[in-house]
């Protein structure tokens, strides 16, 4: 998985998302299978316009959660679930020993549906401490 | 009124929680910059709304987890890394790649077939071109709904295309 324009990475709370929802590792490999055709991405595009049309994806902006934040949904049927939004967080800084930037997956949701403001909070939360983690003071 | 439920309330947390975890939750708080102890307490804010659904609280209780406890979200980023070396990931693997290149296989002959470029396929099919050709040189795993759409246009079944579409 080296080529592309950026790592796509899960975090741990898209594993603790996915995990009661698709208990088999197998759908949870599947659903990250399915997120890496953002490595494809072109290179420094960390907000709007978004390159929506460069790979076959569905893909909401997320300003409230972060400029840098969006919803990928995957409508494949994996476990007992019909979609699933994953909540991503781009970043166009290349991480000390990385040779590209990251997609992260913040976290997911199963049913494409709009997010609550519960996990809208709650995402946010998560890209923060990715932020002050990774990437303080930039980006 | 309200008061005696607090105290019983405190009474059964004394009971039921370790006076270790407490000090470990305590002391990772304290630990923890101004930015991530913000993002716990609007965590702990959540959990303890009487609106947040059961789903909501437990994404709510496993951020402030990663945000306390850096090492449990590193731990558990390594397990899951792990199943990925199971000879069952191994099969799904391989199969996912076998899919790609039928479809691409399937699709780049559909095309010459009937002397159509991916540009052509875009503007019919809705799909953007740096999509189709990222399909064709298999970076991306097309989704149902754009299988449906390409097999639409080019007038096929979809499965002549996607090898086992109806099984999966």
């Amino acid at each position: 998985m080296d080529t592309g324009h950026y790592h796509v990475e899960p975090t741990a709370g898209f594993v603790t998302d996915s995990t009661p929802v698709l208990p088999a590792p197998e759908d949870r490999f599947r659903l990250r299978q399915y997120c890496q055709c953002l490595r494809y991405w072109p290179s420094g595009c960390d907000r709007e316009p978004w390159p929506t049309h460069v790979e076959d994806i569905d893909w909401t902006p997320l300003p409230e959660i972060g400029p840098s934040c969006g919803s990928l949904t995957i409508h494949e049927r994996l476990g007992t679930y019909d979609s699933f939004s994953v909540v991503c967080y781009v970043s166009n800084v290349v991480l000390e020993g990385d040779e590209l930037p990251r997609i992260w997956l913040i976290g997911m949701v199963p049913e494409a549906s709009e997010l609550s403001s519960a996990d809208k909070a709650c995402f946010a939360g998560r890209v923060t401490i990715l932020r002050a983690r990774l990437y303080s003071p930039t980006p | 009124m309200s008061t005696t439920i607090e105290v019983t309330k405190a009474k059964v947390l004394v009971r039921e929680i370790h006076p270790l975890f407490i000090a470990q939750l305590t002391n990772a708080f304290q630990e923890c910059d101004e930015t991530i102890q913000d993002v716990v307490m609007n965590m702990v804010e959540l959990i303890l709304d009487p609106e947040t659904r059961p789903e909501e609280r437990q994404r709510a209780s496993m951020t402030a987890i990663e945000a306390l406890f850096p090492g449990f979200a590193e731990s558990l980023l390594a397990t899951e890394k792990n199943y990925e070396t199971s000879p069952s990931i191994a099969r799904i693997k391989s199969r996912m790649e076998e899919e790609k290149t039928t479809f691409s296989a399937r699709l780049t002959a559909e095309l010459q077939k009937r002397d159509w470029s991916q540009e052509y396929l875009a503007k019919i099919t809705g799909v953007g071109q740096p999509a189709i050709s990222n399909m064709i040189n298999r970076n991306c795993r097309p989704q149902r709904r754009t299988i449906i759409k390409i097999a639409k246009a080019l007038n096929v079944q979809p499965e002549e295309l996607w090898p086992g579409f109806h099984s999966q």
